[in-house]
């Protein structure tokens, strides 16, 4: 059976257009998961499920005119991100600022004046594989994600999941580079808190 | 003037999406040198950043979303040649 782990891009491209159905449900497998947190995130969990079956049907659509100028899956998500905009207008959805204005003020790992008085730890490992090595934490940092404030979850998703630009990031999410910089660093302060709990007492 | 620690925390995010130059890169490269626990919170939200990159939401599959999709693949690119 074709595994498309050891399959390049342009193979997977090459089996998905020539209608090999067994490829194209692993592609389905590997790819869902992470369009649909972004149309969660951008147009809410009651229509994300339309959103994505919609941007399923438009890549399906567009698939032979798919140049590979990206990988597979930024495409995928830059197509979900695009009907999840299109569709939070339409229902009059806006992406909130207010989760900005969050504790990062009074955030008690600094001083008064700003320094650091509680540090992160040292950590167990250098790479994502070594850190995730342990079960737990993986769950401990989805489970976290699923707890961020939309804006900060669609942007965490469309730039560190997605790999899309910062201007996409702007243009879908409808706000500045300065707030859209202030969301990713929340977000991945938010990820960064989590492993560092865990890698200090082994727990969530 | 040097960033402070705080300030330096929301660059090494910054830092991973548009890259500091000139000057801005070299005050924040200085307060790392002195700055043990700016240089480690540095390495740590990219690594954040990185395993992020790896992880999927466990949300839940909905069946008739991937039994609509695949019918609608079989449509678009599994069709029969019915000349041959």
């Amino acid at each position: 059976m074709t595994d498309i782990t050891a399959l390049s891009e342009e193979q997977i491209l090459e089996k998905l257009l020539g209608g090999n159905e067994i490829v194209f449900e692993q592609v389905f497998n590997k790819y869902h998961s992470s369009m649909q947190s972004v149309a969660y995130a951008i147009a809410g969990p009651i229509i994300a499920d339309e959103v994505v079956q919609e941007a399923w049907v438009s890549a399906l659509k567009a698939l032979p005119k798919f140049e590979g100028r990206s990988s597979l899956k930024s495409w995928l998500i830059r197509i979900v991100a695009n009907e999840a905009k299109t569709r939070r207008r339409k229902e009059n959805r806006s992406v909130s600022l207010e989760a900005i204005q969050d504790s990062w003020s009074t955030d008690p790992r600094f001083s008064e004046n700003s320094q650091w008085k509680n540090p992160s730890s040292q950590w167990h490992g250098d790479t994502p594989e070594e850190l995730l090595s342990a079960e737990e934490l993986k769950n401990c940092i989805e489970k976290s994600m699923l707890k961020l404030p939309e804006n900060q979850l669609a942007a965490l998703r469309l730039r560190d999941s997605g790999g899309l630009s910062m201007d996409e990031l702007c243009n879908i999410l409808e706000v500045s580079s300065s707030n859209v910089r202030v969301l990713l660093h929340r977000a991945r302060d938010k990820v960064l808190k989590v492993i560092d709990h865990f890698q200090i007492t082994g727990e969530c | 003037m040097l960033p402070n620690c705080k300030q330096m925390a929301e660059l090494a995010s910054k830092n991973l999406d548009t890259p500091l130059t000139g000057m801005a890169w070299l005050k924040r490269k200085i307060h790392m040198l002195m700055c043990k626990h700016c240089s480690r919170y540095s390495d740590q939200i990219k690594l954040s950043s990185k395993t992020v990159s790896t992880l999927d939401l466990d949300l839940p599959i909905n069946e008739d979303v991937k039994k609509n999709v695949e019918k609608t693949y079989q449509e678009l690119h599994c069709r029969k040649d019915v000349s041959q």
